[in-house]
Protein backbone atom coordinates (compact mmCIF):
# COMPACT_ATOMS: atom_id res chain seq x y z
CA UNK A 1 0.00 0.00 0.00
CA UNK A 2 1.43 3.34 -1.01
CA UNK A 3 1.92 6.03 1.56
CA UNK A 4 -0.59 8.84 1.75
CA UNK A 5 0.63 12.13 0.27
CA UNK A 6 -2.32 14.30 1.14
CA UNK A 7 0.23 16.52 2.84
CA UNK A 8 1.63 17.71 -0.50
CA UNK A 9 1.82 21.46 -0.03
CA UNK A 10 -0.52 23.47 -2.20
CA UNK A 11 2.34 25.06 -4.17
CA UNK A 12 3.46 21.61 -5.38
CA UNK A 13 -0.09 20.72 -6.42
CA UNK A 14 -0.27 24.00 -8.35
CA UNK A 15 3.04 23.22 -10.10
CA UNK A 16 1.55 19.90 -11.25
CA UNK A 17 -1.83 21.34 -12.27
CA UNK A 18 -0.14 24.08 -14.34
CA UNK A 19 1.27 21.35 -16.58
CA UNK A 20 -1.99 19.52 -17.26
CA UNK A 21 -4.14 19.75 -20.37
CA UNK A 22 -7.51 21.49 -20.01
CA UNK A 23 -9.52 18.28 -20.36
CA UNK A 24 -7.72 16.73 -17.37
CA UNK A 25 -8.20 19.92 -15.32
CA UNK A 26 -11.96 19.96 -15.99
CA UNK A 27 -12.17 16.30 -14.92
CA UNK A 28 -10.06 16.90 -11.80
CA UNK A 29 -12.39 19.64 -10.57
CA UNK A 30 -14.40 16.84 -8.95
CA UNK A 31 -11.40 15.47 -7.00
CA UNK A 32 -11.94 17.68 -3.94
CA UNK A 33 -13.00 21.16 -2.89
CA UNK A 34 -9.35 22.24 -2.84
CA UNK A 35 -8.75 21.05 -6.41
CA UNK A 36 -11.99 22.69 -7.53
CA UNK A 37 -11.07 26.04 -6.07
CA UNK A 38 -7.47 25.85 -7.41
CA UNK A 39 -8.60 25.11 -10.98
CA UNK A 40 -11.31 27.78 -11.03
CA UNK A 41 -9.09 30.50 -9.54
CA UNK A 42 -8.62 33.36 -12.08
CA UNK A 43 -4.95 33.75 -11.17
CA UNK A 44 -4.34 30.04 -11.75
CA UNK A 45 -6.17 30.23 -15.09
CA UNK A 46 -3.94 33.11 -16.23
CA UNK A 47 -0.73 31.38 -15.10
CA UNK A 48 -1.83 28.15 -16.79
CA UNK A 49 -2.43 30.12 -20.01
CA UNK A 50 1.06 31.63 -19.89
CA UNK A 51 2.39 28.12 -19.38
CA UNK A 52 0.49 26.76 -22.39
CA UNK A 53 1.73 29.68 -24.49
CA UNK A 54 5.21 28.13 -24.40
CA UNK A 55 3.82 25.09 -26.19
CA UNK A 56 1.40 26.25 -28.88
CA UNK A 57 -0.29 24.19 -31.57
CA UNK A 58 -0.80 25.20 -35.17
CA UNK A 59 -4.46 25.93 -35.91
CA UNK A 60 -5.75 25.46 -39.43
CA UNK A 61 -9.19 26.78 -40.33
CA UNK A 62 -10.47 25.88 -43.77
CA UNK A 63 -13.65 25.52 -45.72
CA UNK A 64 -14.48 22.47 -47.66
CA UNK A 65 -17.23 21.80 -50.12
CA UNK A 66 -18.54 18.25 -50.05
CA UNK A 67 -21.64 17.42 -52.11
CA UNK A 68 -22.39 21.14 -52.56
CA UNK A 69 -22.38 21.72 -48.79
CA UNK A 70 -19.76 24.05 -47.35
CA UNK A 71 -18.31 23.17 -44.00
CA UNK A 72 -15.64 24.87 -41.87
CA UNK A 73 -13.05 22.56 -40.37
CA UNK A 74 -10.76 23.50 -37.52
CA UNK A 75 -7.78 21.24 -36.98
CA UNK A 76 -4.76 21.43 -34.70
CA UNK A 77 -1.20 20.29 -35.15
CA UNK A 78 0.37 19.82 -31.70
CA UNK A 79 3.93 21.03 -31.36
CA UNK A 80 6.37 18.33 -32.47
CA UNK A 81 3.65 16.17 -34.02
CA UNK A 82 2.95 15.39 -37.68
CA UNK A 83 -0.65 14.28 -37.12
CA UNK A 84 -3.55 16.72 -37.29
CA UNK A 85 -6.33 16.53 -34.69
CA UNK A 86 -9.88 17.57 -35.41
CA UNK A 87 -11.48 20.11 -33.05
CA UNK A 88 -14.97 19.53 -31.66
CA UNK A 89 -17.22 22.21 -33.14
CA UNK A 90 -20.54 22.86 -31.34
CA UNK A 91 -23.53 21.91 -33.52
CA UNK A 92 -25.20 25.29 -33.17
CA UNK A 93 -22.33 26.96 -35.08
CA UNK A 94 -23.85 25.48 -38.24
CA UNK A 95 -21.69 25.61 -41.30
CA UNK A 96 -19.82 27.21 -42.75
CA UNK A 97 -18.57 29.92 -40.40
CA UNK A 98 -15.86 32.52 -40.79
CA UNK A 99 -12.72 32.21 -38.75
CA UNK A 100 -11.72 35.62 -37.35
CA UNK A 101 -8.76 34.72 -35.14
CA UNK A 102 -7.39 32.72 -32.22
CA UNK A 103 -5.28 34.05 -29.37
CA UNK A 104 -4.77 33.40 -25.67
CA UNK A 105 -6.85 30.20 -25.77
CA UNK A 106 -9.98 31.78 -27.24
CA UNK A 107 -11.20 31.71 -30.83
CA UNK A 108 -13.39 34.35 -32.42
CA UNK A 109 -15.63 33.27 -35.28
CA UNK A 110 -18.46 34.78 -37.26
CA UNK A 111 -21.47 32.57 -37.85
CA UNK A 112 -23.58 32.69 -40.97
CA UNK A 113 -25.79 34.30 -42.09
CA UNK A 114 -23.55 37.32 -42.02
CA UNK A 115 -26.44 39.79 -42.25
CA UNK A 116 -26.97 39.33 -38.50
CA UNK A 117 -24.40 40.33 -35.94
CA UNK A 118 -23.09 36.86 -35.40
CA UNK A 119 -19.70 37.05 -33.71
CA UNK A 120 -19.03 34.25 -31.24
CA UNK A 121 -16.26 33.91 -28.67
CA UNK A 122 -15.32 30.27 -28.22
CA UNK A 123 -12.94 28.28 -26.04
CA UNK A 124 -12.44 24.99 -27.92
CA UNK A 125 -10.60 23.43 -24.95
CA UNK A 126 -13.48 23.92 -22.48
CA UNK A 127 -16.15 23.92 -25.25
CA UNK A 128 -17.62 27.11 -23.78
CA UNK A 129 -18.94 29.79 -26.16
CA UNK A 130 -21.03 32.94 -26.15
CA UNK A 131 -22.42 35.47 -28.61
CA UNK A 132 -20.69 38.83 -28.58
CA UNK A 133 -23.29 41.59 -28.03
CA UNK A 134 -24.27 43.56 -31.10
CA UNK A 135 -22.02 46.48 -31.91
CA UNK A 136 -23.79 49.88 -31.65
CA UNK A 137 -22.49 50.86 -35.10
CA UNK A 138 -24.00 47.83 -36.73
CA UNK A 139 -26.67 48.92 -39.22
CA UNK A 140 -27.07 52.33 -37.61
CA UNK A 141 -25.39 54.14 -40.48
CA UNK A 142 -24.69 53.39 -44.08
CA UNK A 143 -21.73 51.33 -43.12
CA UNK A 144 -20.09 48.23 -44.34
CA UNK A 145 -17.57 46.10 -42.54
CA UNK A 146 -14.09 46.55 -43.95
CA UNK A 147 -12.06 44.42 -41.59
CA UNK A 148 -12.20 42.28 -38.46
CA UNK A 149 -9.46 40.86 -36.24
CA UNK A 150 -9.09 39.31 -32.81
CA UNK A 151 -6.25 39.32 -30.29
CA UNK A 152 -5.15 38.85 -26.69
CA UNK A 153 -2.89 40.96 -24.52
CA UNK A 154 -1.19 39.19 -21.62
CA UNK A 155 -0.35 42.59 -20.13
CA UNK A 156 -4.02 43.36 -19.45
CA UNK A 157 -5.28 39.75 -19.71
CA UNK A 158 -7.92 41.02 -22.10
CA UNK A 159 -9.29 39.76 -25.39
CA UNK A 160 -10.44 42.21 -28.04
CA UNK A 161 -12.40 42.01 -31.26
CA UNK A 162 -11.49 44.86 -33.61
CA UNK A 163 -13.92 45.90 -36.35
CA UNK A 164 -13.24 48.55 -38.96
CA UNK A 165 -16.32 50.07 -40.55
CA UNK A 166 -16.43 51.98 -43.82
CA UNK A 167 -18.87 54.91 -43.93
CA UNK A 168 -19.85 54.91 -47.58
CA UNK A 169 -21.21 58.46 -47.81
CA UNK A 170 -18.39 60.14 -45.95
CA UNK A 171 -15.76 57.81 -47.38
CA UNK A 172 -14.10 57.34 -44.00
CA UNK A 173 -13.10 54.40 -41.88
CA UNK A 174 -13.77 54.01 -38.19
CA UNK A 175 -12.60 51.40 -35.73
CA UNK A 176 -14.60 49.85 -32.92
CA UNK A 177 -13.44 47.42 -30.25
CA UNK A 178 -15.19 44.86 -28.07
CA UNK A 179 -13.34 43.98 -24.87
CA UNK A 180 -13.96 40.74 -22.99
CA UNK A 181 -12.92 42.44 -19.75
CA UNK A 182 -15.60 45.14 -19.93
CA UNK A 183 -18.09 43.12 -21.97
CA UNK A 184 -18.84 46.20 -24.06
CA UNK A 185 -18.03 48.06 -27.26
CA UNK A 186 -16.04 51.24 -27.67
CA UNK A 187 -15.47 53.47 -30.67
CA UNK A 188 -11.78 54.17 -31.28
CA UNK A 189 -11.46 57.91 -31.74
CA UNK A 190 -8.32 57.74 -33.83
CA UNK A 191 -7.94 57.84 -37.59
CA UNK A 192 -7.57 54.43 -39.21
CA UNK A 193 -4.48 54.43 -41.40
CA UNK A 194 -5.08 52.85 -44.80
CA UNK A 195 -8.57 51.55 -45.27
CA UNK A 196 -8.14 48.96 -47.96
CA UNK A 197 -7.30 45.57 -46.52
CA UNK A 198 -6.00 42.50 -48.20
CA UNK A 199 -7.69 39.13 -47.88
CA UNK A 200 -4.73 37.77 -45.96
CA UNK A 201 -5.60 36.97 -42.35
CA UNK A 202 -4.15 39.32 -39.71
CA UNK A 203 -1.61 38.24 -37.12
CA UNK A 204 -1.98 38.75 -33.39
CA UNK A 205 1.40 38.78 -31.69
CA UNK A 206 2.41 39.93 -28.21
CA UNK A 207 -0.52 42.27 -27.69
CA UNK A 208 -0.54 43.79 -31.15
CA UNK A 209 -2.56 42.91 -34.28
CA UNK A 210 -0.85 43.32 -37.66
CA UNK A 211 -2.29 43.26 -41.13
CA UNK A 212 -1.36 44.13 -44.66
CA UNK A 213 -3.20 47.21 -45.90
CA UNK A 214 -3.08 49.59 -48.79
CA UNK A 215 -4.59 52.65 -50.47
CA UNK A 216 -4.50 54.32 -53.86
CA UNK A 217 -2.59 57.60 -53.98
CA UNK A 218 -3.08 59.25 -57.39
CA UNK A 219 -3.58 55.92 -59.05
CA UNK A 220 -0.69 54.15 -57.37
CA UNK A 221 -1.22 51.43 -54.80
CA UNK A 222 0.61 52.25 -51.57
CA UNK A 223 0.96 49.31 -49.26
CA UNK A 224 1.97 49.04 -45.60
CA UNK A 225 1.58 46.91 -42.52
CA UNK A 226 -0.78 48.35 -39.94
CA UNK A 227 -0.26 47.56 -36.28
CA UNK A 228 -3.00 47.92 -33.67
CA UNK A 229 -1.89 47.91 -30.05
CA UNK A 230 -4.47 46.03 -27.94
CA UNK A 231 -3.46 47.86 -24.76
CA UNK A 232 -3.15 51.48 -25.89
CA UNK A 233 -5.55 51.03 -28.86
CA UNK A 234 -3.15 53.02 -31.03
CA UNK A 235 -2.57 52.37 -34.70
CA UNK A 236 0.87 52.47 -36.23
CA UNK A 237 2.19 52.23 -39.74
CA UNK A 238 5.07 49.96 -40.62
CA UNK A 239 6.72 50.37 -44.00
CA UNK A 240 7.20 47.25 -46.09
CA UNK A 241 10.73 46.18 -46.95
CA UNK A 242 12.03 47.54 -50.24
CA UNK A 243 12.09 44.71 -52.75
CA UNK A 244 13.80 44.10 -56.05
CA UNK A 245 10.53 43.15 -57.68
CA UNK A 246 7.18 44.89 -57.64
CA UNK A 247 3.70 43.37 -57.56
CA UNK A 248 3.99 40.98 -54.71
CA UNK A 249 1.90 38.96 -52.30
CA UNK A 250 2.53 39.32 -48.60
CA UNK A 251 1.60 36.98 -45.80
CA UNK A 252 1.92 38.44 -42.32
CA UNK A 253 3.41 35.85 -39.99
CA UNK A 254 5.77 35.35 -37.07
CA UNK A 255 9.38 34.17 -37.00
CA UNK A 256 11.26 33.54 -33.74
CA UNK A 257 8.96 35.85 -31.78
CA UNK A 258 9.06 38.74 -34.26
CA UNK A 259 6.73 40.05 -36.92
CA UNK A 260 7.67 38.48 -40.25
CA UNK A 261 6.55 38.56 -43.88
CA UNK A 262 6.43 35.81 -46.45
CA UNK A 263 6.83 37.53 -49.79
CA UNK A 264 6.35 36.00 -53.19
CA UNK A 265 5.90 37.54 -56.62
CA UNK A 266 2.48 37.85 -58.16
CA UNK A 267 4.14 38.78 -61.42
CA UNK A 268 4.02 35.90 -63.88
CA UNK A 269 7.39 36.77 -65.38
CA UNK A 270 8.86 35.82 -62.01
CA UNK A 271 6.95 32.56 -61.79
CA UNK A 272 10.14 30.59 -61.40
CA UNK A 273 11.06 32.57 -58.35
CA UNK A 274 10.32 30.99 -54.97
CA UNK A 275 9.75 33.27 -52.02
CA UNK A 276 11.46 35.36 -49.36
CA UNK A 277 11.11 35.50 -45.58
CA UNK A 278 11.68 38.92 -43.99
CA UNK A 279 11.81 39.62 -40.27
CA UNK A 280 11.40 42.94 -38.53
CA UNK A 281 13.84 44.19 -35.97
CA UNK A 282 12.66 47.02 -33.82
CA UNK A 283 14.99 49.53 -32.27
CA UNK A 284 14.06 51.75 -29.39
CA UNK A 285 12.97 49.11 -26.93
CA UNK A 286 9.49 48.41 -28.25
CA UNK A 287 7.88 51.51 -26.69
CA UNK A 288 7.30 54.81 -28.44
CA UNK A 289 9.43 56.08 -31.27
CA UNK A 290 10.02 52.71 -32.88
CA UNK A 291 12.29 52.52 -35.85
CA UNK A 292 11.66 49.33 -37.70
CA UNK A 293 14.02 47.72 -40.14
CA UNK A 294 13.51 44.57 -42.15
CA UNK A 295 16.04 41.80 -42.60
CA UNK A 296 15.76 39.11 -45.21
CA UNK A 297 16.43 35.83 -43.42
CA UNK A 298 15.67 33.37 -46.19
CA UNK A 299 15.33 33.27 -49.96
CA UNK A 300 14.14 30.36 -52.04
CA UNK A 301 15.40 31.17 -55.52
CA UNK A 302 13.70 28.32 -57.30
CA UNK A 303 10.42 26.74 -56.23
CA UNK A 304 10.53 23.10 -55.19
CA UNK A 305 9.21 20.61 -57.72
CA UNK A 306 5.69 19.43 -56.90
CA UNK A 307 5.23 22.07 -54.21
CA UNK A 308 2.84 25.00 -54.31
CA UNK A 309 4.77 28.22 -55.03
CA UNK A 310 2.93 30.09 -52.34
CA UNK A 311 4.32 29.62 -48.81
CA UNK A 312 1.37 29.57 -46.43
CA UNK A 313 2.66 30.44 -42.98
CA UNK A 314 5.46 30.00 -40.45
CA UNK A 315 4.98 27.70 -37.47
CA UNK A 316 7.67 27.67 -34.79
CA UNK A 317 10.35 28.74 -37.24
CA UNK A 318 9.30 26.34 -40.03
CA UNK A 319 7.70 27.44 -43.30
CA UNK A 320 4.50 25.64 -44.34
CA UNK A 321 4.62 24.50 -47.94
CA UNK A 322 1.73 22.56 -49.44
CA UNK A 323 2.14 19.96 -52.13
CA UNK A 324 0.85 21.26 -55.44
CA UNK A 325 -2.54 20.18 -56.72
CA UNK A 326 -0.90 17.95 -59.31
CA UNK A 327 0.75 15.79 -56.69
CA UNK A 328 -0.81 12.55 -55.47
CA UNK A 329 0.14 13.21 -51.86
CA UNK A 330 -1.92 15.81 -49.99
CA UNK A 331 -0.36 17.74 -47.15
CA UNK A 332 2.33 20.20 -46.21
CA UNK A 333 6.01 20.28 -45.42
CA UNK A 334 7.49 22.15 -42.47
CA UNK A 335 10.63 23.62 -44.00
CA UNK A 336 13.40 24.75 -41.69
CA UNK A 337 15.02 27.84 -43.30
CA UNK A 338 18.38 26.90 -41.77
CA UNK A 339 18.25 23.52 -43.53
CA UNK A 340 16.03 24.14 -46.55
CA UNK A 341 15.57 20.72 -48.11
CA UNK A 342 12.33 18.76 -48.44
CA UNK A 343 14.13 15.57 -47.38
CA UNK A 344 14.98 17.17 -44.04
CA UNK A 345 11.44 18.56 -43.55
CA UNK A 346 8.62 17.01 -41.60
CA UNK A 347 5.58 16.13 -43.70
CA UNK A 348 2.05 16.51 -42.35
CA UNK A 349 -0.60 14.63 -44.34
CA UNK A 350 -3.81 16.61 -44.80
CA UNK A 351 -6.66 16.12 -47.22
CA UNK A 352 -6.64 18.93 -49.72
CA UNK A 353 -9.55 21.33 -49.42
CA UNK A 354 -11.63 21.38 -52.56
CA UNK A 355 -12.71 24.97 -52.21
CA UNK A 356 -11.28 27.59 -49.94
CA UNK A 357 -11.49 31.32 -49.70
CA UNK A 358 -7.88 31.84 -48.76
CA UNK A 359 -5.81 29.27 -50.58
CA UNK A 360 -5.30 26.29 -48.33
CA UNK A 361 -6.86 27.83 -45.27
CA UNK A 362 -6.08 30.23 -42.47
CA UNK A 363 -3.31 29.58 -40.02
CA UNK A 364 -2.49 30.77 -36.55
CA UNK A 365 -1.09 29.73 -33.21
CA UNK A 366 -3.45 28.12 -30.73
CA UNK A 367 -2.97 27.51 -27.03
CA UNK A 368 -5.01 25.51 -24.54
CA UNK A 369 -6.59 27.51 -21.76
CA UNK A 370 -9.33 27.47 -19.16
CA UNK A 371 -9.98 31.13 -20.03
CA UNK A 372 -13.64 32.08 -19.78
CA UNK A 373 -15.44 33.61 -22.75
CA UNK A 374 -17.05 36.01 -20.27
CA UNK A 375 -15.35 39.00 -18.71
CA UNK A 376 -14.84 39.57 -15.02
CA UNK A 377 -17.97 41.74 -14.76
CA UNK A 378 -20.25 39.33 -16.56
CA UNK A 379 -21.70 36.03 -15.43
CA UNK A 380 -22.34 32.92 -17.47
CA UNK B 1 28.28 7.71 -5.44
CA UNK B 2 27.78 10.69 -3.18
CA UNK B 3 28.69 9.60 0.31
CA UNK B 4 30.90 11.39 2.82
CA UNK B 5 33.02 14.48 2.38
CA UNK B 6 35.17 14.65 -0.68
CA UNK B 7 38.66 16.09 -0.20
CA UNK B 8 39.99 15.48 -3.70
CA UNK B 9 38.91 18.84 -5.05
CA UNK B 10 41.29 21.49 -6.27
CA UNK B 11 42.11 24.42 -4.04
CA UNK B 12 39.83 26.78 -5.99
CA UNK B 13 36.64 24.75 -5.55
CA UNK B 14 34.91 25.06 -2.27
CA UNK B 15 32.96 22.09 -0.97
CA UNK B 16 29.79 22.47 1.08
CA UNK B 17 28.76 19.75 3.48
CA UNK B 18 25.07 18.88 3.48
CA UNK B 19 23.56 16.81 6.27
CA UNK B 20 20.42 14.74 5.72
CA UNK B 21 17.67 14.38 8.33
CA UNK B 22 19.12 10.94 9.19
CA UNK B 23 22.60 12.45 9.75
CA UNK B 24 24.39 11.42 6.56
CA UNK B 25 26.85 14.05 5.32
CA UNK B 26 27.31 14.74 1.59
CA UNK B 27 30.14 16.86 0.20
CA UNK B 28 29.03 18.94 -2.77
CA UNK B 29 30.97 21.53 -4.72
CA UNK B 30 29.66 24.98 -3.94
CA UNK B 31 28.84 25.71 -7.58
CA UNK B 32 26.59 22.64 -7.73
CA UNK B 33 25.03 23.11 -4.30
CA UNK B 34 24.07 26.74 -4.86
CA UNK B 35 21.53 25.72 -7.50
CA UNK B 36 19.36 25.22 -4.43
CA UNK B 37 18.03 28.57 -3.22
CA UNK B 38 17.55 27.13 0.26
CA UNK B 39 21.18 25.98 0.51
CA UNK B 40 22.27 29.32 -0.93
CA UNK B 41 20.54 31.31 1.79
CA UNK B 42 21.74 28.92 4.51
CA UNK B 43 25.31 29.29 3.19
CA UNK B 44 24.93 33.07 3.19
CA UNK B 45 23.74 32.86 6.78
CA UNK B 46 27.16 31.54 7.78
CA UNK B 47 26.60 27.82 7.61
CA UNK B 48 29.12 27.45 4.76
CA UNK B 49 32.13 26.68 6.98
CA UNK B 50 30.09 24.23 8.93
CA UNK B 51 27.70 21.41 8.08
CA UNK B 52 24.44 22.58 6.48
CA UNK B 53 21.56 20.72 8.11
CA UNK B 54 18.68 19.74 5.83
CA UNK B 55 16.08 18.53 8.30
CA UNK B 56 13.44 17.64 5.73
CA UNK B 57 15.45 15.40 3.39
CA UNK B 58 16.37 11.76 4.04
CA UNK B 59 19.71 10.37 2.85
CA UNK B 60 18.25 8.21 0.06
CA UNK B 61 16.53 11.28 -1.40
CA UNK B 62 19.47 13.62 -0.73
CA UNK B 63 21.77 11.19 -2.58
CA UNK B 64 19.55 11.53 -5.67
CA UNK B 65 19.37 15.31 -5.30
CA UNK B 66 23.16 15.57 -5.03
CA UNK B 67 23.47 13.42 -8.13
CA UNK B 68 21.21 15.88 -9.98
CA UNK B 69 23.05 18.96 -8.66
CA UNK B 70 26.42 17.55 -9.76
CA UNK B 71 25.16 16.60 -13.22
CA UNK B 72 23.62 20.02 -13.78
CA UNK B 73 26.86 21.78 -12.79
CA UNK B 74 29.04 19.53 -14.94
CA UNK B 75 28.74 21.52 -18.15
CA UNK B 76 27.08 18.68 -20.10
CA UNK B 77 25.56 19.51 -23.46
CA UNK B 78 21.88 20.44 -23.64
CA UNK B 79 21.02 17.23 -25.50
CA UNK B 80 22.89 15.02 -23.05
CA UNK B 81 21.27 16.76 -20.10
CA UNK B 82 17.84 16.24 -21.63
CA UNK B 83 18.44 12.48 -21.98
CA UNK B 84 19.93 12.27 -18.51
CA UNK B 85 16.99 14.16 -16.96
CA UNK B 86 14.47 11.85 -18.65
CA UNK B 87 16.21 8.85 -17.02
CA UNK B 88 16.52 10.65 -13.71
CA UNK B 89 12.78 11.26 -13.31
CA UNK B 90 11.92 7.76 -14.54
CA UNK B 91 11.47 6.37 -11.04
CA UNK B 92 8.59 4.86 -9.13
CA UNK B 93 5.86 6.98 -7.61
CA UNK B 94 7.14 7.08 -4.01
CA UNK B 95 10.65 8.15 -5.05
CA UNK B 96 9.12 10.75 -7.34
CA UNK B 97 7.02 12.18 -4.49
CA UNK B 98 10.02 12.32 -2.14
CA UNK B 99 12.07 14.11 -4.81
CA UNK B 100 9.22 16.52 -5.44
CA UNK B 101 8.93 17.40 -1.75
CA UNK B 102 12.72 17.71 -1.44
CA UNK B 103 13.12 19.91 -4.53
CA UNK B 104 10.34 22.14 -3.22
CA UNK B 105 11.95 22.38 0.23
CA UNK B 106 15.41 22.96 -1.25
CA UNK B 107 13.91 25.41 -3.77
CA UNK B 108 15.59 23.96 -6.88
CA UNK B 109 13.25 25.43 -9.46
CA UNK B 110 14.47 23.58 -12.57
CA UNK B 111 14.23 20.20 -10.87
CA UNK B 112 10.85 21.02 -9.32
CA UNK B 113 9.52 21.85 -12.79
CA UNK B 114 10.90 18.63 -14.29
CA UNK B 115 9.33 16.53 -11.55
CA UNK B 116 5.99 18.36 -11.72
CA UNK B 117 5.96 17.73 -15.48
CA UNK B 118 6.64 14.03 -14.86
CA UNK B 119 3.77 13.76 -12.38
CA UNK B 120 1.48 15.71 -14.77
CA UNK B 121 2.31 13.30 -17.62
CA UNK B 122 1.65 10.38 -15.27
CA UNK B 123 -1.78 11.56 -14.09
CA UNK B 124 -3.27 13.42 -17.06
CA UNK B 125 -5.34 10.46 -18.29
CA UNK B 126 -6.57 9.36 -14.87
CA UNK B 127 -10.02 9.45 -13.29
CA UNK B 128 -10.76 11.62 -10.23
CA UNK B 129 -11.03 8.49 -8.03
CA UNK B 130 -7.54 7.43 -9.12
CA UNK B 131 -6.21 10.91 -8.38
CA UNK B 132 -7.62 10.79 -4.85
CA UNK B 133 -5.94 7.42 -4.30
CA UNK B 134 -2.59 8.55 -5.80
CA UNK B 135 -2.41 11.70 -3.69
CA UNK B 136 -4.22 10.43 -0.60
CA UNK B 137 -6.96 13.05 -1.00
CA UNK B 138 -10.29 12.77 0.80
CA UNK B 139 -13.38 13.47 -1.29
CA UNK B 140 -15.06 16.29 0.65
CA UNK B 141 -17.94 16.87 -1.80
CA UNK B 142 -21.46 15.69 -1.07
CA UNK B 143 -22.67 13.20 -3.73
CA UNK B 144 -24.98 15.93 -5.11
CA UNK B 145 -22.15 18.49 -5.37
CA UNK B 146 -19.88 15.98 -7.09
CA UNK B 147 -22.58 14.95 -9.56
CA UNK B 148 -23.22 18.62 -10.37
CA UNK B 149 -19.54 19.36 -11.09
CA UNK B 150 -19.25 16.23 -13.21
CA UNK B 151 -22.35 17.15 -15.18
CA UNK B 152 -20.89 20.57 -16.07
CA UNK B 153 -17.99 18.93 -17.86
CA UNK B 154 -19.43 15.54 -18.73
CA UNK B 155 -17.52 15.40 -22.02
CA UNK B 156 -14.18 15.53 -20.17
CA UNK B 157 -14.99 12.08 -18.78
CA UNK B 158 -15.44 10.51 -22.22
Amino acid sequence: MAASYSYFPEDIIIEILLRLPVKSLLRFRSVSKQWFSLTTNPKFITTHLHHSTENPSLLIARRECVDFIFKTHISLLPNGSTRLHGVHVPNMFGSPFNFVGSDGGLICIQLTPLIYFNYVLWNPATRQFRHIPKSPTYFTHKTCLAFDAFGYSSETNDYKLLLIWYYQEEGVYQAEVFSRRTGSWKVIDKPVPYGFHSDDPPLSLKGEIYWHAGRYVSGNLMEIIVGFNLVTEDFRKIDLPSLEFRSTCYTVTEYKGSLALLIFPRNMSLRNYGFELWVISEEGGGGGGNRESWNKVFTLKEPFLGISRRPEWVFRGSILLFTSIFEAQDGFYLLDPTNPSLQASKFVPMSRPTNTKYGFGEFCYNVESLASVYGENESD
Amino acid sequence: MASSESTTTSTTTKVLRLKSSDNEIFGVEEKAALQSETIKSLAEDGYSEDVIPLFNVEKKTLAKIVEWLNKHASGSSKEELKRWDADFVDVDKDVLYDLLLASNYLNIEVLLHQLAQKVADMIKGKKPEEIRQLFGIKNDFTPEEEAEIRRENAWAFE
